[in-house]
């Protein structure tokens, strides 16, 4: 019986029409996986690059200028000390011709009513200022362990102030 | 065909395969369906799936049992198929009555062999034909060797009876 049917089934062939009809659906396959593993790399990337994007555009939109500019009121006592533009004190600093800054090593040395603004936000940095009355420019800010001290003429514009302030932060 | 490797080496070639073992396949299915046209479309069926799948297959020692087993599988789902078991197929109404299954080698031995239960007969043609132990029987159609034996020995019993003694 065994040798019966093992003859039987050695005449048995696949039919060269199927063989081929099935050559030509396994080359459409590949075909299709080949697109669906293309897709996926697409698509992944694709992912990765929004997910980058939006990264990007938080690290943008956080790293971003943020100006708070308030009215600043110095006491009587911190003006006589002679602190207000930096003019006198143990600091060292840069010179410009409107706005002046200077390093102190001690936070008490700055007039502490500009601690207490607003921070406002350059170069990804603290910086507090703030405008007197009568037009004059105010800002401090604490770099390596030095805590400075900007002050800028009443006719100084805005992006003037920032500006300087930008370059020595 | 493509560069892309298996952890076990060279990925699986499906066209090679198909010419190497694209009879062993077409045998079984053709066994087990009873029938050329579902037969044909459990032969495709097998080496699409190896297309999909052939990444799983470590190295070619592991392809036939598993070409085995999945034709096994394949035949099963065609098997449980609702369409199947409402509709009568197409070819028999395109040959005019004469259903596509007369055209299966006519013998004797490979006839009692049609007439035995689905499980028993692809137990029956590895043991038979592709001359698997009945543990490797085991193994590739995830039975025990105690079903796997039971098996062959109630299909001796029923070949025995329908051949009368020739067995």
């Amino acid at each position: 019986m065994q040798e019966q049917y093992r003859q039987i089934n050695d005449r048995i062939h696949v039919s060269e029409e199927l063989f081929q009809r099935t050559r030509e659906a396994v080359r459409k396959e590949e075909r299709r996986q080949k697109i669906r593993r293309l897709r996926t790399v697409w698509i992944s990337a694709a992912a990765a690059a929004c997910i980058c994007l939006a990264g990007l555009a938080v690290w943008e939109y956080t790293g971003r200028d943020q100006l708070h500019i308030e009215t600043v009121e110095f006491q009587q006592n911190e003006m006589s000390a002679g602190l207000i533009f930096g003019k006198a004190g143990a600091g060292s600093g840069s010179r410009d011709e409107a706005i002046e800054a200077r390093a102190f090593g001690v936070k008490e040395d700055v007039p502490s009513e500009l601690w207490e603004l607003e921070p406002s936000r350059l170069e990804r940095q603290e910086v507090h200022i703030g405008r007197s009355e009568n037009g004059g420019w105010y800002a401090c800010f604490e770099k390596d362990g030095k805590f400075w001290y900007v002050t800028g003429s009443e006719d100084v514009r805005q992006e003037e102030f920032t500006a300087y302030l930008k370059k020595i932060l | 065909m493509r560069e892309r490797k298996t952890k076990a080496g060279k990925l699986i070639d499906v066209e090679e395969a198909l010419r190497t073992y694209g009879d062993m396949v077409y045998r079984l299915a053709l066994v087990q369906m009873k029938n050329r046209s579902e037969a044909e479309d459990v032969f495709q069926e097998v080496f699409l799936r190896l297309v999909r799948y052939r990444e799983r297959i470590e190295g070619e020692q592991h392809l036939k049992p598993w070409l085995l087993r999945v034709t096994v599988n394949c035949c099963k789902k065609q098997f449980d198929n609702a369409y199947r078991k409402r509709t009568v197929p197409l070819d028999t109404e395109r040959s005019g009555g004469e259903s596509y299954e007369m055209k299966l080698p006519g013998s004797p031995v490979y006839d009692a062999v049609l007439e035995l239960p689905d499980d028993y007969r692809s137990v029956t043609h590895l043991f038979y034909y592709e001359q698997y132990s009945v543990r490797e029987i085991a193994d590739i159609l995830g039975l025990s060797e105690s079903a796997v034996k039971t098996r062959l020995s109630r299909a001796r019993g029923m070949l025995k009876n329908t051949l009368k003694g020739e067995v």
